[in-house]
This record gives C-alpha cells, sequence and structure tokens, in this order.
C-alpha cells in the first residue's frame, strides 16, 4: 500500500503513518503477515527522517498491529488485537458529525440522510 | 558526551543591542534539531559560534566536548557546515574545491562523495562562480557530508532553492542521518522541511530560548486560540492566563498560543477570563512561528 | 545629464584618485626642481608630464572605467548613446581633474612660484596637453568591446590598456615643448575617434557577449580525483594560495611591490647617483602598500574559515608572499645599484659653479653630533676644517665630509684628500703623488683643477667596486616590514569580539590620515627648508656603514633585525589566530574604496 503524509497537516507525521496503517488494516488492505517497509525504506520514500518512522511503527507495535522479526523485517500481525471499541464508535462519531453537517448546510433533511444510508448499506452488502 | 551545547552564550555586535541574551541549550548525539527564529534573531550567529568563526562575549559553547576556539582544527574536521553566504572561491574550479576537501578531511569517504557527485550532477572543470546558486549550494552540500561528519551545522541551507533542489537535499540529508547517525542542527524558514526532519524545535526570540521542545510535543500539546475583541480584554490578561506563552494582537481578535491541549486551552482562557466564544485548534509549526515571533514583542 | 554625471561610477571615490595621484606627482616633482637647482636647469618638461600622468594612468586602469552602464541602468529608457556620453564625459572629467592635480601641486613648490627655477615647459602647456591626452586615452581606450554594458577585463585588454597608456604620454612629451596650441591637435584626434566611437554604437548595450561560450567535453565526474594526483600538502597549500588571495588586486600589488623594493634596494641610482635620497622616501610608502595588500586578502578568507586549516598556515600564505616580492625587489636593485655604483664615478673633483670640491657617496661622509667637525691635519700640517651642514634647521648635529678639499688649499692637500677618499670608498690604496700627477693640475690663476680627460682612477679597472656599504638589507628590510607586521597587528586586533565598526572605520581613517601626515610632512619640511633632502640618506647610511666597519656589529645588526622581525611576525600571528573574520570583504585600502562595489 502507499502511504503519503502531509507535513502540514494537523497530525504530526508519525501519527498519520499510524492513522493510515490502521486504516489499511482495518480496511482490510493491509493483510495479516504482509511485509511492510523497513524504517530506512520508508524514510527515504516520504522523505523524512528515520526517527519518525520508527516512533511511528513502535506506537503500531505498541498496539499491537504489527511486529519486527529480527533479520527478517517488519510484517503485519497474524493475530490482529480486538479493536478497541471506545476508539472506533469515536472515529464514527466523527465521520457521522461531518455527514450530518453537510446534509445541515445543503438543506438535507434527516429523514434523506437516513433513506441514503440505508441505501449504501444495502449496495455494500450486494 | 553531547555533540553541542551552548551554555549562557551572548553577544552583541553593537553595543546595547544584544543579539543573543543568555542562549542555553544542549544536543545529545544523533538528535535532529531545527533551529527557527526571524531574519536577524541570531541563528547564523549562534551556529557560526559553534564553527568557532565567531566569539561569544559571555559563556561557554562545547562541540563534541571540545571548545571551537581553542580546537579549532580538531572541531572542524569533525564537523559539516553548509551556509547560505558561505560561497567557496569563486574563481576555484569544482573539482578543485572537492581536492582540497579531500585533502583536508582525514575521513573523507571516497565512494559517498562520488555517488552524490553523481546524484548532484556536478562536474569536475565548472568555475564555482560559474554555477547556478543551486549548484553551489550542492557542492557545498557535498563537501560537508562527505566526510561523514559527526555533526552538521546547516544554517538555512534550502534558502534559495527550488523546490526540488530543496527535496534533494533533504533526501540527502536523511540518507546520510540513515547511514550515519550524526547530529544535525538546522535552521530554516521552510516549515515543512523542519517538519519532515526535525525531532526537536528550538526557536530563539529577543535573544533567548522561546520554546525547546520535541516537534511532536509541540504539535500535540500546544494550541491557538482565537480570542474575540472584548471590552477591558488587553493582551497583558491574556498572557497572564496560565500556560499561555505569547499572544499577537489582530484587528479582529487576539491569537494566543498555549501550552495545553486545545479544549484544555479553551476551558482555562474562557475560566480565567470569563469571556466566551474562544475557539481552540492544534497549531502547525509555522502558524506558532508566527504567532510567536510575528508583531510587537 | 549632468546629473547623470555625477551620479556615474567613474566618479566614484574621486577625493582618493586625486588625493593618491597628486601627492605621487608632488613628491616627484620636488625631487626634479631640487636636482634642477643644483644643476641650475630648467626643470626638463618631459618628466614633469609623465610624473603627473602615474595618476591618470593609475586611474584609467583601476579606477570604475570599465563599467558602460550597470544592469540597473539597463532596466531605465535610456539610449545606450546617452549612458556612452555620460560615461565617457565622467570619465574624462575625472581624468582630467587628476591630472590637473597633479599639475598644480607640481608647481606649487615656492621655488618654481618665485620663479627662482625654469620650466622647460610652461604651465599652461602642460595642463592643456595632460587634458588632451587624458580625453584622447579615455576614447582609445574605450574602443573595446562596444556592445558591452561593461568592458571584459582579459589578457587582451590589459594589453591594449598597456599600449594606451604608454603611448599616449609618449605622444605628449613628443608634442609638449612645440607649445600649448598643439595640444589641439591631440584633442582634435580625441573628438574624432571619440565621434566615431559613438556614431557607431549599439542601439542599445548588453550585458553578456552575443555568441555562446564554445562547448564543453563532458568531463569527469566530481568524484574521481584529478588527473595527477598530487600529494595532498601540495594540492592544500595551492588552494589555500588561491583562496587567500585577491584576484586582480593582488596581481597588481607583486609588480608594485618590487618596483618600491626595487627602489629602496638603490636601484633608483640607476637614474644617477644622487637620486639615492628618493630610496629613503619610499621606505614607509612600501610599509604602507605591503600593508594595504593584506587587507583585501583577509577580507577573502571567509571562505577559507570553515575549513580545518590552523590559522598560522593562513597568516604565513597572507604574509610571506608579500614578503618574498619585497626581497625580490631589493635583490634586484641592490644588484642594479652595485652595477651602477661601479660605472659611477663615487669620487671625483667635479667642479660646482666655479669652485671645485671632493665628492663621496653619503655614506662616506660623517655626523659631527656636538656641533664641529674635527679638522683635518695632514702630514705636513696643511689643515682645515671641514664645511658642516646642520642637519636640519637648528641643530646641533652636522654633515661634514672628512675628505673635503677647501679653495686655497695645496695641490699635495688635494691629492692627500683624494687619495684619503679613493681608501676609505674603494679600498683600495693609492698614493697621492700618483693621483696629483695623474689627475691634477695647478691652474694659471694657482686652483687646482682635475686635468682635462683624466679620470681619477686609472682606466676602469672592472674588480674595482665600492666597499660594502654595511648591513643595509638587515636594516632596511626591519624599516619595512616591522612597522608592516605592526600595522597589520593593529588592524587584525580591531577585528575581535566587542570592538565595534565605528572603532574600526576609525582606526582606518586614523591610519590613513597618519600615513598622509608622514609622507606631506616629509616632502613639507624639506620644500620649507625644515629638514635637508639628505638627511634620511646621512641618518641611515652613516650609521649603517659604521656598524659594517665591524664584524661583530654586523652580525649584531643581522640578528637583532630578524629577531625584531620574529617578533613583530609572531604579535600579528597572534591576532591573527584570535580575529574573527568578517563576512563581507573589509574595504580597507584607499583603492579598494575608490572602487568599492556598493
Amino acid at each position: 500500500m502507499q502511504i503519503y503524509v502531509h507535513p502540514g497537516d494537523e497530525l504530526p507525521i508519525y501519527r498519520q503513518i499510524v492513522r493510515q496503517v490502521t486504516d489499511a488494516i482495518a480496511g482490510g488492505r493491509l493483510r495479516a503477515g504482509e511485509r511492510l517497509p523497513s524504517h530506512r525504506e520508508l524514510a527515504i520514500q516520504l522523505v523524512i527522517a528515520p526517527l519518525t518512522v520508527k516512533k511511528a511503527y513502535d506506537e503500531l507495535e505498541r498496539a499491537g498491529l504489527i511486529g519486527t522479526q529480527r533479520g527478517r523485517g517488519t510484517f503485519v500481525s497474524d493475530r490482529l488485537p480486538a479493536p478497541d471499541p471506545v476508539l472506533k464508535r469515536e472515529r464514527l462519531r466523527e465521520a457521522a458529525q461531518r455527514l450530518l453537517s453537510q446534509a445541515a448546510l445543503s438543506g438535507v433533511g434527516y429523514d434523506e440522510v437516513l433513506s441514503l444510508l440505508e441505501e449504501l448499506q444495502k449496495e455494500m452488502q450486494a | 558526551m553531547n555533540a553541542l551545547e551552548f551554555e549562557g552564550i551572548r553577544r552583541a555586535y553593537r553595543k546595547g543591542v544584544d543579539v543573543l541574551d543568555g542562549v542555553t541549550f544542549s544536543v545529545p548525539p544523533g538528535q535532529v534539531v531545527g533551529l527557527l527564529g526571524r531574519n536577524g534573531a541570531g541563528k547564523t550567529t549562534l551556529i557560526r559560534i559553534a564553527m568557532g568563526m565567531i566569539e561569544a562575549q559571555a559563556g561557554s559553547v562545547r562541540v563534541l566536548g571540545l571548545d571551537p576556539r581553542a580546537r579549532p582544527v580538531e572541531v572542524k574536521r569533525r564537523v559539516g557546515y553548509v551556509a547560505e553566504d558561505q560561497i567557496l572561491p569563486p574563481f576555484m574550479k569544482a573539482g578543485q574545491v572537492v581536492d582540497l576537501h579531500r585533502a583536508l578531511f582525514p575521513t573523507w569517504d571516497e565512494a559517498l562523495a562520488e555517488r552524490l557527485s553523481r546524484r548532484f550532477e556536478l562536474r569536475r572543470e565548472e568555475k564555482v562562480g560559474a554555477l547556478s546558486k543551486g549548484q553551489a549550494r550542492r557542492l557545498a552540500l557535498l563537501c560537508a557530508m562527505a566526510h561523514r561528519p559527526e555533526l552538521l551545522l546547516l544554517d538555512e541551507p534550502a534558502s534559495g532553492l527550488d523546490p526540488a533542489a530543496r527535496r534533494e537535499f533533504l533526501e540527502t540529508a536523511i540518507e546520510l542521518l540513515d547511514e550515519s547517525g550524526c547530529t544535525i542542527l538546522f535552521s530554516s524558514h521552510y516549515m515543512t522541511d523542519i517538519e519532515r526532519m526535525a525531532d526537536r524545535i528550538v526557536m530563539i526570540h529577543d535573544g533567548r530560548v522561546l520554546i525547546d521542545r520535541g516537534l511532536d510535543e509541540l504539535r500535540e500539546g500546544f494550541s491557538l486560540a482565537l480570542v474575540p475583541r472584548a471590552p477591558g480584554l488587553t493582551r497583558e490578561r491574556l498572557l497572564g492566563v496560565e500556560g499561555c506563552i505569547g499572544v499577537r494582537e489582530r484587528p479582529e481578535a487576539f491569537h494566543a498560543v498555549l501550552r495545553l491541549e486545545p479544549e484544555e486551552a479553551r476551558a482555562a482562557v474562557e475560566r480565567q477570563l470569563a469571556i466566551g466564544d474562544v475557539r481552540c485548534q492544534t497549531v502547525v509549526l509555522e502558524d506558532m512561528f508566527v504567532e510567536l515571533a510575528g508583531g510587537p514583542s | 545629464m549632468l546629473a547623470w554625471i555625477r551620479r556615474d561610477e567613474a566618479l566614484r571615490g574621486w577625493p582618493v584618485w586625486l588625493l593618491v595621484t597628486s601627492l605621487n606627482a608632488s613628491a616627484i616633482a620636488g625631487l626634479l626642481v631640487l636636482r634642477a637647482v643644483e644643476r641650475r636647469s630648467p626643470v626638463p618638461g618631459g618628466s614633469l608630464l609623465l610624473a603627473a600622468w602615474i595618476g591618470v594612468a593609475l586611474y584609467l586602469a583601476f579606477g570604475r572605467t570599465r563599467t558602460r552602464a550597470r544592469p540597473f541602468h539597463l532596466t531605465l529608457p535610456l539610449s545606450a548613446r546617452r549612458l556612452w556620453l555620460g560615461h565617457v564625459a565622467a570619465v574624462v572629467l575625472m581624468a582630467g581633474a587628476v591630472a590637473l592635480a597633479g599639475v598644480a601641486l607640481e608647481l606649487a613648490h615656492p621655488r618654481m612660484l618665485a620663479g627662482r627655477v625654469a620650466l622647460e615647459v610652461r604651465p599652461l602647456a602642460l595642463a592643456a596637453h595632460l587634458l588632451a591626452g587624458a580625453a584622447l586615452a579615455t576614447v582609445l581606450l574605450q574602443l573595446a568591446s562596444p556592445q558591452r554594458a561593461r568592458i571584459p577585463l582579459s589578457a587582451g585588454y590589459a594589453l591594449w590598456a598597456l599600449a594606451v597608456l604608454v603611448a599616449v604620454p609618449a605622444l605628449l612629451v613628443f608634442l609638449a615643448p612645440q607649445g600649448a596650441a598643439w595640444s589641439l591637435l591631440t584633442l582634435a584626434a580625441a573628438v574624432a575617434i571619440g565621434g566615431w566611437e559613438l556614431a557607431t554604437l549599439p542601439p542599445a548595450f548588453s550585458l553578456v557577449p552575443r555568441e555562446a561560450a564554445p562547448a564543453r567535453a563532458p568531463d569527469a565526474s566530481l568524484g574521481a580525483p584529478g588527473a595527477g594526483r598530487a600529494a595532498s600538502r601540495w594540492i592544500v597549500a595551492a588552494a589555500l594560495f588561491r583562496g587567500a588571495s585577491a584576484g586582480a588586486l593582488d596581481w597588481m600589488s607583486v609588480p608594485i611591490t618590487m618596483l618600491f623594493a626595487f627602489v629602496i634596494g638603490g636601484g633608483v641610482m640607476l637614474l644617477g647617483m644622487d637620486a639615492v635620497d628618493l630610496r629613503y622616501a619610499y621606505v614607509p610608502m612600501l610599509s604602507y602598500l605591503l600593508f594595504s595588500a593584506i587587507a583585501p586578502r583577509l577580507g577573502r578568507l571567509h571562505h577559507l574559515d570553515p575549513l580545518p586549516v590552523p590559522r598560522r598556515i593562513l597568516f604565513a600564505l597572507l604574509v610571506v608572499p608579500c614578503f618574498a616580492a619585497c626581497v625580490a625587489g631589493y635583490g634586484l636593485g641592490a644588484f642594479a645599484a652595485g652595477r651602477a655604483a661601479r660605472r659611477a664615478e663615487l669620487v671625483g673633483f667635479p667642479a660646482t659653479g666655479e669652485v671645485h670640491s671632493v665628492t663621496v657617496p653619503m655614506w662616506a661622509r660623517r655626523i659631527a653630533w656636538e656641533g664641529r667637525p674635527p679638522a683635518v691635519v695632514s702630514p705636513w700640517g696643511e689643515s682645515h676644517v671641514p664645511l658642516a651642514w646642520p642637519l636640519w634647521r637648528g641643530s646641533r648635529a652636522v654633515l661634514y665630509s672628512p675628505f673635503s678639499a677647501p679653495r686655497g688649499s695645496s695641490r699635495e692637500y688635494v691629492a692627500w684628500q683624494l687619495s684619503r677618499a679613493v681608501e676609505a670608498v674603494y679600498g683600495r690604496r693609492v698614493p697621492g703623488d700618483e693621483i696629483a700627477d695623474r689627475y691634477l693640475v695647478t691652474g694659471a690663476d694657482g686652483r687646482v683643477v682635475p686635468r682635462a680627460g683624466a679620470r681619477l682612477l686609472s682606466g676602469d679597472d672592472p674588480r674595482l667596486s665600492p666597499v660594502g656599504g654595511g648591513p643595509m638589507f638587515a636594516v632596511l628590510m626591519a624599516l619595512v616590514c616591522v612597522p608592516w607586521l605592526l600595522l597589520v597587528a593593529l588592524l587584525l586586533r580591531a577585528y575581535r569580539a566587542g570592538v565595534s565598526d565605528a572603532r574600526r572605520q576609525g582606526l582606518f581613517w586614523g591610519l590613513a590620515v597618519l600615513v598622509v601626515v608622514f609622507f606631506v610632512g616629509q616632502a613639507a619640511a624639506v620644500i620649507a627648508g625644515l629638514a635637508r633632502p639628505w638627511l634620511a640618506t646621512a641618518l641611515v647610511e652613516i650609521p649603517v656603514r659604521a656598524l659594517g666597519e665591524s664584524a661583530a656589529a654586523t652580525v649584531a645588526a643581522w640578528v637583532s633585525g630578524a629577531a625584531l622581525l620574529f617578533v613583530a611576525y609572531r604579535l600579528a600571528e597572534s591576532q591573527f589566530a584570535r580575529m574573527e573574520i568578517p563576512v563581507r570583504p573589509i574595504r580597507f585600502t584607499l583603492i579598494e574604496l575608490a572602487r568599492s562595489e556598493d
């Protein structure tokens, strides 16, 4: 997968990496056992300090999402930890907030939003 | 042993106008420090003091444990220096400049020099005076890095370069960092470069160290409060709020930087000043620079 | 248009040019006048012309005369013709002012004003020819690279400039004696050439040449060491040497240093043995010149500051080449002086007016500090007290020649004195009788005169050379180099932390004023009659000769000279080690100020 960082973003760079890797694992774009770029490779690819990459990987390791094997590299964990329900709800809340604000701005009513959601749910399950 | 130590540095160029007035900080080996400050704030002076090219009028400096005024040759052998205005002799050819550096630095790495010269596309027979700014800067970078210095002192190394050249410089510095684990102190106005490379930010303002923190800590632990104007609300009152380190006055509002996370900052300001309608957000480096260093102090 | 001229670069630093060149001209003129007075001949016009021309040549060569227009001017709606006219007018104005200043100061000599000295060429003619010559030289120099906003400095241009600056004064020297009206010829030529240039100017100047430089063959990548990899030390030394040099200004200073040192070494005596006084006038000038040769190189050192090179090596690179040029010039001068001395009749009995007197070189004379020279008594009892000149007005010490033979001396006495003089000067014993027979006759009126056509020393013995004058090299080098290094130490001391810019400026101007005062004071003292022109010569040569008479004293002189030099060098070196090298070049010397970029 392609990681992309933006230096001027609200989030510090290491956190952007953590976020992107986490999202990728959760969304299935990164599968268990898949190899991640080494500190050096990622630092050179993204043009950031190697220490920043190390910081991001350390946090991901602490969360149990990835693991480093000496001499072999960094891989996504085979057994992913149970997702943190609070964190998940937090994320969803943010997304939902954005959705509702946008609807309010465009003058779309709450009922329409609900019917939109139902439509999307049917498409995903199909 | 710290790679770089400044202790109470004081320096004035004109009597009564202190450029540096008690600057103190240390850099452990392997760290990358971004030095921020307005033009004329003393960043160049500080770096030159570290190189031994200028003497501090008070205080002490130690580079790799040595005093750069007492042991200049030893220090310069282990340090790489690139500056905006330090131009190599204009009538010398690029090849001669490299030969000179090769002869003077015992730790010169031939393979690295060759690699860099290929990447930078530099030719031997060009006169330094005829090179473009970007090429001359690349040559200086090559000469500074090819001897694998333990400490890199970079004084606005990317200024005046086009974005591609800046990116190239960053890539080279990061490679060197990764391979040699050297310590870097660099000053720059390109906040994005600093955000990419620096572990720690030291900001010089009014001759003193205003901020000395890890970059991530800065981004996550500080916030910017936008306080609308109200009767009885002055800059001084805002500065009195606990955790506030700088306030800038604007026509429509005050901008205050606080050493607290956004939610806590908002609560603190609203509570201590008994006002509402305060907006707080995390602050990117550029905005922090502007709010702290811009405007009257 | 006038405002335009006023702002032209060519006028930059006008006080400096006027000052420097007119001082030089007046110094030379002063000497010419004195010589003319002594010889009772008119002051040669050609020499006065050339003396004033030196200033014009220096200005045209080294002033900002090559820049017709700066890039800023090219952005303004001004035609090339206007720019050119403005520039050339400014240059001619300045060159003319320099020439006139030179002439004015030359003629301001009191004796000339009093009309006691005749001039070969009248002042009006001098001025007119010089002005016309300046105009002609200017337009001739402007013939180079007519398309360019700035005439590029190249070997070709340097040669052309040299040719012009030598040919024009030659023309002037030829025309000047014919009268002032002939200067119109030169002027007409200048106007014609200038007019032609103006007519053939392009509509606009360009900053760079039209044709691209020839393609370069792809050469080696940077990382690979250069072909013929020399030893590291040599590379470092060569690079540092070039890095510490100041380009054109440096190249200029080497021949001038050697020239001054040549003069001091005695080479000036090729002009005639009595030009020896000029030697000592140049000693302080050489000190200041060496000092000002260092300053622009100091300014270039900031490139080398970050490199791990010990300061003492950098300092040696700064100082030693200047010193070497000095020594080389001196050596050549001493060699030339030796040859001149061999050909000249150092001991003689020429006539000054109606009186014949024994002449010996200055160093064979003596100083009587008490005011009364001892009487010179011959073996048979004839004696006289030599004539004495006070060293300066009102001094007790007097200069006298122990070999003089006054009017009324007998032939034997004259011969005896001559014999003593020959022994003192040449170290050869020639008996008085021999001299009397060969060289002297008693004239009809009883006066002793030299025999017509006879030479004092029979034949031109090639092995006959004057006895050495003592440890002159040691003494003169010390006199030049110790003040030089002390001045350098003083300058470097001002570049430490804590010394403000104002103090540095003050130091610079103070030193410059000191030098000017010294120089002018010297000349003024001589002109006003306060001091004799030969004062410095006597004060240096006679004691040095005394030193030379004993081997121990000679050795002591050499050792103390070397020791003083060493101490001064170390002093300056220690100041250099503590110095903070400024990033911007130091604009220090008078010429640099006149050429300053900003």
